[in-house]
C-alpha cells in the first residue's frame, strides 16, 4: 500500500509542481492557499452524506473557482478579495461541520487513510490537469506576461482565465488529500519558488518547480513512514528545506 | 494618402469608463502606408483609442477594419509582468506566429537587438525590452502596427534607433503604423500624419501643416512645457505623455 500511496504523491506533486510555475507567474500564490479553505464545507458535508471526502472537496473546490471567476468579473473586485471573502466563511463553517479526527484529517491531510479507489482517482486526476496544464502552456504563458498581449495575439483572455481557475481549484483538492487544507498552498508555491531562485528560462523553471515537488512529497513520505509522524507537515517541512538549498545554490547561477 | 485605400475607418467612436466618455465622437481615416503618429495630453484616450481599435473594451460607433490586414500590437513595456524567467527566445515561442529559435535571432536583428536572444526578460533594460518587444510584434508579420510608446526609461539615442529601424522596416514592408508618441521631435521627423486627441479638442492632418504653436495650446494648454522625463516611478502613469501643460 506504501507503494501505491508514493505513486498517488508522486503523480499529484507532478502535475502541482507544473501548475504552480502559472501561479507564481501570475502572482496568485496566496490564492492557491486561500483557495484549499473552501474545501473544507465541501468534506463535511461529503462526511455527513457517508461519501468519499475527496468528492465534497472537488464540488466546493470547482464551484468557488466558477464562482471567484464570475463574481470578480460582475464586481471589480480583485480576486484575491473574493478568495478572502469565501475562504474565511468557509473556514468558519467547515470548522463547525467537522469534528475531532476528522478536523485534524481535513486540515493536515491523511495519506494513510487513502483508499485504492482514492489512489487511483489520483492518479487520474494528476494526469488530466499535466495533460490540460501541457495544452495550454503557450497560451498561460502569455496571459500571465501581458493580458493584453495575449489578446493581441488571439488568445481567449477570459478563457484561458476560467480554465485555469478550474485547474488550480482540481490539483487544490489533490492535494488536499495528501498535506491537509491547511497546507496545500504550499505545495504550489514552495516548489515553483525554489525553482524561480535557479531558473532563468521558463523550460528550466518548469523543470525544476516540478523536480522539487517530487522530491519533497518523495522525501517526506518516506520520513513520515520511518517516523511515525504526520506526513503532511513533514513534506511541506521539507519542501522548506529544499527552498533554503535553491537559496543557498543561488548565487552560483547568477 | 487619399489615393492609397484606406486599411481603417474609425466613425463616430465613444468609449467610456464609468459612464464618463474618455473618447467622444472621434472620427478617423488610415490609409496604407501611413505612419499615423496619436497625439496628447494625459488622459486625453490614447491609450484607450488602441483598446478600443484593437477590441479590447466595449464602444459605441464604428470600427472597420479591412478584413485582409493583420494587426499586431506593441503594449507599454509598463503593462507587462517581466520579473520571471522567460528568456527572449521562449517569447517567440509563445505568439500567434511560433518562431523558431534559430529564426529568433534573424527577427531581433531587424532592431538591432540579436544579442538579446538568449537573455532572461528579468535583464532587460527598458530600452533593449521596448526592441524585444517590437520584433515580437513584428514577427507575427502584420500589415499594421499598433505602437503604444511607453513614456520614459528609453534614452534619446535609443529611441532615435528605433524610430528609424520602423521607417526602415515600414517602407520594406508596406507596414502602416500607428503610433502613440510623446516626442514632438519624432512626430515632426517620421509622421506622414498626426491626430490629436484631447477632450474637446481634434486635429487630424500633415504634421507641418498642423502641429502650430496655436494648435499645442489647444490641445495641452496654455503654457506648454517640454519636459525631460525623470525616471522616478511616481512620474510613470499609464497613459503619461512628455508634454505637459504649465501651471
Amino acid at each position: 500500500m506504501f507503494a501505491l500511496v508514493l505513486l498517488a504523491g508522486v503523480c499529484a506533486a507532478v502535475a502541482v509542481g507544473f501548475l504552480g510555475v502559472f501561479v507564481l507567474f501570475r502572482r496568485m500564490a496566496l490564492v492557491g492557499d486561500a483557495l484549499s479553505h473552501v474545501a473544507l464545507p465541501g468534506l463535511a458535508v461529503a462526511i455527513a452524506l457517508g461519501v468519499d471526502p475527496i468528492w465534497g472537496a472537488l464540488a466546493a473546490l470547482l464551484a468557488a473557482a466558477v464562482g471567484i471567476f464570475y463574481i470578480s468579473r460582475a464586481t471589480r473586485l480583485y480576486e484575491e478579495a473574493i478568495v478572502g471573502i469565501l475562504f474565511s466563511l468557509a473556514l468558519a463553517g467547515g470548522v463547525l461541520l467537522l469534528k475531532g479526527r476528522e478536523l485534524e484529517a481535513a486540515l493536515f491531510g491523511d495519506l494513510t487513510s487513502l483508499s485504492a479507489l482514492d489512489v487511483w482517482l489520483t492518479i487520474g486526476l494528476s494526469l488530466a490537469i499535466g495533460l490540460a496544464t501541457l495544452a495550454l502552456y503557450r497560451q498561460l504563458a502569455l496571459v500571465s506576461f501581458s493580458s493584453d498581449l495575449a489578446r493581441a495575439n488571439g488568445v481567449n483572455v477570459d478563457r484561458v482565465s476560467l480554465l485555469f481557475f478550474i485547474l488550480l481549484a482540481l490539483a487544490v483538492a489533490l492535494g488536499v488529500k495528501v498535506v491537509g487544507t491547511l497546507l496545500v498552498g504550499s505545495l504550489v508555491i514552495i516548489p515553483a519558488a525554489s525553482g524561480a531562485n535557479l531558473a532563468r528560462s521558463l523550460k528550466v523553471l518548469t523543470g525544476l518547480s516540478i523536480f522539487f515537488a517530487v522530491a519533497s512529497v518523495v522525501l517526506g513520505l518516506v520520513v513520515a513512514h520511518l517516523s511515525g509522524l504526520l506526513p503532511g507537515p513533514v513534506i511541506v517541512l521539507m519542501e522548506g528545506a529544499l527552498f533554503l538549498v535553491s537559496l543557498a545554490l543561488k548565487p552560483l547561477v547568477a | 494618402m487619399a489615393e492609397a485605400e484606406a486599411v481603417l475607418r474609425v466613425e463616430h467612436l465613444t468609449v467610456q469608463y464609468d459612464r464618463q466618455p474618455v473618447i467622444r465622437d472621434l472620427s478617423f481615416d488610415v490609409h496604407r502606408g501611413d505612419r499615423v503618429m496619436i497625439l496628447g495630453p494625459n488622459g486625453a484616450g490614447k491609450t484607450t483609442l488602441f483598446r478600443a481599435l484593437l477590441g479590447f473594451i466595449p464602444y459605441s460607433g464604428r470600427i472597420w477594419w479591412d478584413p485582409a490586414v493583420t494587426v499586431g500590437f506593441v503594449p507599454q513595456g509598463l503593462d507587462v509582468n517581466r520579473k520571471f524567467p522567460v528568456t527572449v527566445a521562449e517569447l517567440f515561442r509563445f505568439g500567434k506566429v511560433r518562431v523558431a529559435d534559430a529564426a529568433v535571432v534573424e527577427e531581433l536583428t531587424l532592431v538591432n537587438a540579436a544579442a538579446l536572444a538568449h537573455r532572461s526578460l528579468a535583464t532587460l533594460s527598458a530600452g533593449e525590452f521596448q526592441r524585444v518587444l517590437i520584433a515580437f510584434a513584428l514577427a507575427q508579420k502584420p500589415d499594421v502596427l499598433l505602437f503604444d510608446e511607453p513614456t520614459s526609461d528609453i534614452d534619446i539615442g535609443g529611441q532615435e534607433t528605433v524610430y528609424q529601424r520602423l521607417e526602415t522596416i515600414a517602407a520594406e514592408r508596406a507596414l502602416t503604423l500607428l503610433m502613440i508618441s510623446h516626442d514632438l521631435n519624432v512626430v515632426l521627423r517620421y509622421a506622414t500624419e498626426v491626430l490629436c486627441l484631447n477632450r474637446d479638442f481634434r486635429c487630424h492632418g500633415a504634421p507641418r501643416d498642423i502641429l502650430t504653436p496655436e494648435v499645442l495650446r489647444d490641445l495641452y494648454g496654455q503654457n506648454v512645457q517640454f519636459y525631460q522625463h525623470t525616471h522616478s516611478p511616481a512620474e510613470r502613469h499609464e497613459d503619461g505623455a512628455d508634454l505637459r501643460a504649465g501651471a
